[in-house]
């Protein structure tokens, strides 16, 4: 997988380089936003800072889009709900804000990156409608739940929190992603709170290994396809 | 102000007017009395001339009619008294009594002495000019002659130029205050200006934005010079408040990239580190994380600060929202969450300064409780408040604590290695305050701490317009429903 990383700070862009070659990506690195597009051809997946010294990122993220349906992701230390909106309304497929953890970077990396792949609009790309998994069936049209052909009663928000880990076919799921789309918002005590309905999931589906705890990063449903990454 | 410094005006020109119009008035009435003394006493001496010879014959009937042709003419009794005091001829029938000073004059006419001036006779001295003059014949005593003026013709001259005088005294009061109204607002006026600059400024200085300024080049120069002065400081205050907020915001953005430069860094040692150092390695990410809560805190205070519109808060739906959000945790922590209290309250604030006083508070409690507490959210209401309560059942903060714990960063003593940024409740006070409310924290009496988040109510505030200047209702709110309808 090639990288383009458009990052102003050095120091960063020395840090990255070393964890993303370890992950087995290649990095071609731009200090500057101008000749972006230029460097766009045989480029998987963009990584764009907004505080760059000559153009603002956010015009860059357009020049992209006017060119090429590459993936984007914004990773910027400007984290404010405006900010955000800004970022994806210019056409970035992802935002994350700066300090993060590689593998919550990792993760999205991947994530956009399969999504642009398959395409939107594909039949294979639309989550299917009943997700089976050893003994548990989750139906994700009547949200029913069944573990060995009995039914299981949970809460709303558990229901969401699995619906979405479901959805994602065993991909990583980010604390800030699963809070942002279940809750509509982050708050003070949002990953407790998370942590609290994942602890809740595992103990009324009875299989504790089916949820996967990724480290500083995540949740995914432990897929028997999923186990080698 | 001005009115005192009206009045003080006032009184300076009464002292002048009362200084200068006393004495006229006084001189004025010294003057004609000194001229119905030296009139009277002229008479009074001819007569005493002419009673020489009758007096010692005895024969006092021409005397007698020349006294009444006078008494007649000036309406002056004159009586003819002979050593003994007896009187021995009158200007009339009645003879009118003489009090005990006017004899004393007499006695001293017999003593050959003359009369001395009278003490200024004010308007309300009723008394007759009483004057005695000896009758002598060769050089001998034989009598006196005693005229007995009355003074009311005099008097009432002197009340009228008193009169006149006082007149004149107060148009030239009423005059100089009409002067003086005009001098004294022009003075005011850089005073007037700076007591309501002072409102602006701090209002300004809240919302990050330049106040207008005070000075406008008018009034006395020292005054101007304090307006020019006080616009200086507003200018540096208002400067001095937000670079401190911009660096806020700014530090906490530049340090971003280092701090995810030291995360990489530390993620990259992931296989390079011994297994005896992996718990280290381990730590440093967590201190990282650490750091990373504490700047995402100073961002959010540093947002918390900076003042934004206010708005009309629904409170009912407000707390159900965060005690939804919250329970799943609070029971997760064996803690019930309730909610209590005054029901279908509006209150003033900007907007979710609800949600982020109890996030904050919410979050302490739940953090600080041990199991099976109770956490109770309750509302009340006075004429012009909303009170928002958290109370809990954990071990409360010490009385001296109350007051600090709403300083950024302060951790109690006892709670200091509990995670957290030290923040929240900053955050949570300067929310409130910035939404014209208070935040105070107390000890309940069975243990436990309140937080009481104290906020502006709707609909009960004053109104600044008169109400009749309202648009009324009727046509306001088919308008409003239109537009959320088609938003």
């Amino acid at each position: 997988m090639h990288i383009l990383l458009v990052e102003d700070d050095d120091r960063v862009a020395a840090a990255l380089r070393p964890a993303l070659r370890r992950h087995g990506m290649s990095i071609t690195r731009l200090a500057r936003g101008k000749e972006t597009v230029a460097h766009l051809p045989g480029v998987d997946v963009v990584l764009l800072d907004l505080g760059l010294p000559d153009v603002d990122g956010v015009d860059v993220c357009r020049d992209i889009r006017a060119v090429s349906e590459v993936p984007v992701i914004v990773v910027s230390a400007r984290g404010e709900v405006d900010d955000r909106i800004l970022g994806l309304h210019s056409g970035a497929d992802d935002y994350l804000v700066k300090p993060y953890d590689i593998n919550e970077l990792l993760a999205r990396v991947h994530a956009v990156y399969r999504r642009r792949r398959v395409g939107p609009g594909t039949p294979s790309g639309a989550p299917p409608d009943i997700v089976e998994l050893d003994h548990v069936t989750i139906d994700l049209t009547r949200h029913t739940v069944s573990v060995d052909g009995r039914s299981v009663t949970l809460s709303r928000k558990e229901f969401q929190v699995l619906a979405m880990l479901a959805s994602s076919g065993g991909a990583v799921c980010t604390r800030n992603r699963i809070v942002a789309e279940v809750w509509g918002r982050t708050w003070a005590g949002a990953n407790r709170t998370l942590d609290v309905h994942i602890a809740s999931l595992r103990t009324k589906l009875g299989h504790s290994d089916l949820i996967q705890t990724v480290r500083g990063v995540g949740y995914r449903l432990g897929l028997p396809d999923n186990g080698s990454e | 102000m001005r009115t005192r410094f009206l009045v003080v005006i006032m009184l300076l020109k009464a002292a002048l007017a009362i200084g200068l119009g006393i004495p006229l008035a006084v001189s004025d009435a010294r003057a004609s009395q000194g001229q119905l003394f030296t009139n009277r006493l002229t008479d009074t001496i001819s007569f005493a001339s002419l009673a020489g010879r009758p007096l010692a014959e005895r024969n006092l009937g021409g005397l007698t009619a020349e006294l009444t042709r006078y008494d007649s003419v000036y309406g002056v009794p004159v009586l003819v008294v002979d050593r003994d005091k007896k009187v021995v001829a009158a200007s009339r029938q009645a003879v009118p009594q003489l009090r005990e000073s006017d004899w004393a004059r007499v006695d001293l006419a017999l003593v050959k002495r003359r009369s001395e001036p009278y003490p200024l006779l004010m308007p309300w001295d009723a008394e007759p000019m009483v004057l005695a003059e000896p009758v002598l014949v060769d050089d001998r005593v034989l009598g006196a002659i005693v005229t007995i003026s009355p003074t009311d013709a005099l008097r009432n001259a002197e009340l009228q130029t008193w009169s006149t005088v006082a007149a004149i005294g107060l148009a030239a009061l009423l005059l100089a205050a009409l002067a003086a109204l005009p001098v004294v607002r022009w003075i005011l006026r850089p005073v007037r200006r700076l007591d309501e600059g002072t409102g602006r400024v701090a209002a300004a200085v809240l919302a990050g934005k330049t106040a207008e300024p005070v000075a406008d080049g008018t009034g006395p120069s020292e005054l101007r010079h304090l307006s020019e002065s006080f616009d200086r400081m507003a200018e540096t205050v208002t400067q001095a408040y937000s670079a401190q907020r911009q660096f806020v915001a700014d530090a906490s953005h530049q340090l971003r990239n280092p701090l995810t430069a030291l995360r990489l860094r530390l993620s990259n040692l992931e296989d390079h580190v011994r297994p005896s150092g992996a718990e280290e390695q381990a730590a440093a990410h967590e201190e990282a994380q650490r750091l990373t809560t504490l700047l995402d805190g100073l961002l959010a205070l540093a947002r918390a600060e900076r003042s934004l519109p206010m708005k009309v808060l629904d409170v009912d739906a407000e707390i159900e929202d965060r005690v939804d959000a919250w329970r799943p945790l609070a029971e997760h922590c064996r803690l019930r969450l309730a909610r209590d209290g005054v029901r279908n309250l509006k209150a003033i604030g900007s907007e979710g300064a609800i949600d982020v006083v109890l996030d904050a508070v919410l979050d302490n409690a739940i953090k600080f409780s041990p199991p099976s507490g109770v956490i109770v959210v309750s509302t009340s209401a006075t004429p012009d408040a909303v009170e928002i309560a958290v109370r809990d059942t954990g071990p409360g903060l010490a009385p001296e604590e109350l007051e600090r714990a709403t300083d950024r960063f302060w951790r109690s003593s006892s709670q200091s290695n509990i995670d957290g940024s030290g923040l929240g409740l900053a955050i949570a006070a300067r929310t409130v305050e910035l939404s014209g409310g208070s935040l105070r924290l107390e000890r309940p009496t069975k243990g436990g701490l309140r937080v009481v988040a104290r906020l502006r109510r709707a609909g009960h505030e004053p109104p600044t317009v008169p109400v009749l200047m309202r648009p009324p209702p009727r046509v306001e709110l088919p308008e409003l429903q239109k537009v959320s309808f088609r938003r």
